[in-house]
């Protein structure tokens, strides 16, 4: 669900943030989260997150100042007081409710986004995969399909991280067990 | 996770996370230390305590990084705890994954055998790459850092190499690790022993996780604490 996606807290005490970070991290294993004391603080950082959790009043007092528009949490120790449009926490709960919580408003995220983005390789994909595995390099690649350099290297960026392998040996190996090329048609080394 | 501390029994430091068993290990120190605390038993064998503790709290705690006190620790010290840890990998860990690598391909039935063997393969092809590179580190770096300590020669040992060369060659060796293991966990199907294959990731998750603290304590300590001596000993040169 937050496999790929960075999220920026903003907690005036620490503990809140920690402990909403812990959550996180022990239930949805987001890629990077930060914890920040203050919106400013956060707004210094640069850095681009995906969703954003902060208290209701800073959402209502910031609102047109966030540049993370769709993925907002507030946070409110009250219920039935959540902020504006964006969904909210209710946090005086238990540990259960938390992240009954906090999963339904992922799951609510997930379905705003258009079209699941799929894992699999597209046929273009495997052709360029294929090329790899053979040993060739981008410029090769690029020649023999006809295609730019420039659209090599966002097929392999693509590749990568939808299988998740980065290394030229690993993609061979991932080639020959789904039969994308034949072990036969491995460069000799 | 607890803190480890100086007064803290080393039985329940190990409790509250046994994969400090290896670490502790490396500093020669054997289990069956009783209830002692980690203070006894550093004296016992000889070991800086606040060394020892730091090395544990940053193994244990991902976060938990007292850059300035590591800064402090005598350079040789560093050195000789991370050539244990090399030999612990070549010793304990590397045979380890082999043996389970090979009972993974006998595990395997006769048609996917050969899926399994390119496996065995690319895993010799990784564990190259690693010996190749603690190789490295222990014929080059290590020396280096141990002349500059001695202070002999260094003129002509700073021409031939420094830490910003080591720093240049030190990328990630874990790539093909990272590549094993989705490969393993998404990829292969076929007829094999589930727990020999259970196993084996097992130990891939451990030696990537050991080999990522190797690697920062490598990148936030022995890179700057060297390169503080060439700064000191060849000026703006360094």
């Amino acid at each position: 669900m937050l496999s790929k996606q960075n999220i920026a807290i903003i907690a005036g005490d620490f503990l809140s943030g920690y402990g909403l970070k812990a959550l996180f991290c022990e239930y949805f294993t987001p890629a990077k989260i930060d914890v920040f004391a203050a919106v400013d603080d956060y707004y210094d950082s640069k850095n681009i997150y995906h969703l954003l959790a902060l208290p209701a009043v800073d959402y209502l007092v910031h609102l047109n100042r966030l540049t993370v528009k769709n993925k907002i949490i507030t946070i409110s120790g009250a219920p039935q007081r959540g902020a504006g449009q964006a969904p909210y926490l209710y946090t005086l709960c238990s540990e259960q409710e938390m992240v009954e919580q906090l999963q339904s408003i992922l799951t609510s995220f997930d379905s705003l986004q258009s079209g699941d983005a799929k894992n699999e390789l597209s046929e273009r994909e495997c052709e360029v995969l294929a090329k790899v595995a053979q040993g060739a390099i981008n410029k090769e690649i690029a020649d023999s399909l006809n295609i730019s350099l420039n659209t090599v290297i966002t097929h392999r960026k693509n590749i990568t991280a939808k299988l998740g392998i980065k290394t030229i040996s690993g993609l061979t190996v991932y080639a020959i067990l789904n039969g994308i090329i034949s072990g036969r048609e491995l460069p000799k080394s | 996770m607890i803190l480890i501390t100086s007064d803290l029994k080393l039985a329940d430091a190990i409790h509250s996370n046994y994969l400090l068993i290896p670490v502790v290990t490396r500093f020669g120190v054997r289990l069956g230390f009783g209830d002692k605390t980690v203070k006894a038993v550093c004296k016992e064998y000889g070991v800086d305590v606040e060394f020892f503790t730091t090395i544990l709290n940053v193994f244990s705690h991902e976060n938990y990084f007292p850059q300035e006190r590591l800064l402090r620790f005598d350079v040789m010290q560093l050195v000789s705890y991370l050539k244990k840890t090399h030999a612990y990998y070549r010793s304990v860990l590397i045979p380890m994954l082999e043996k389970n690598m090979e009972a993974f391909v006998q595990s395997a039935s006769k048609p996917d055998k050969q899926e399994i063997l390119l496996i065995k393969n690319f895993f010799e092809q990784y564990k190259n790459d690693l010996t190749a590179h603690l190789k490295r580190e222990e014929t080059i770096t290590f020396p280096y850092i141990t002349e500059l300590v001695k202070k002999e020669n260094t003129e002509q040992l700073h021409e031939k190499y420094s830490m910003k060369i080591f720093e240049s060659e030190h990328e990630n060796v874990d790539e093909k690790l990272y590549d094993l293991k989705n490969i393993l966990i998404k990829y292969l199907q076929g007829d094999y022993d589930e727990g020999v294959r259970n196993t084996l990731i097992f130990n891939i998750f451990r030696l990537e996780k050991d080999l990522k603290d190797h690697t920062r304590i490598e990148d936030k300590i022995l890179i700057p604490t060297v390169k503080q001596m060439e700064q000191a000993l060849f000026g703006s040169n360094a």
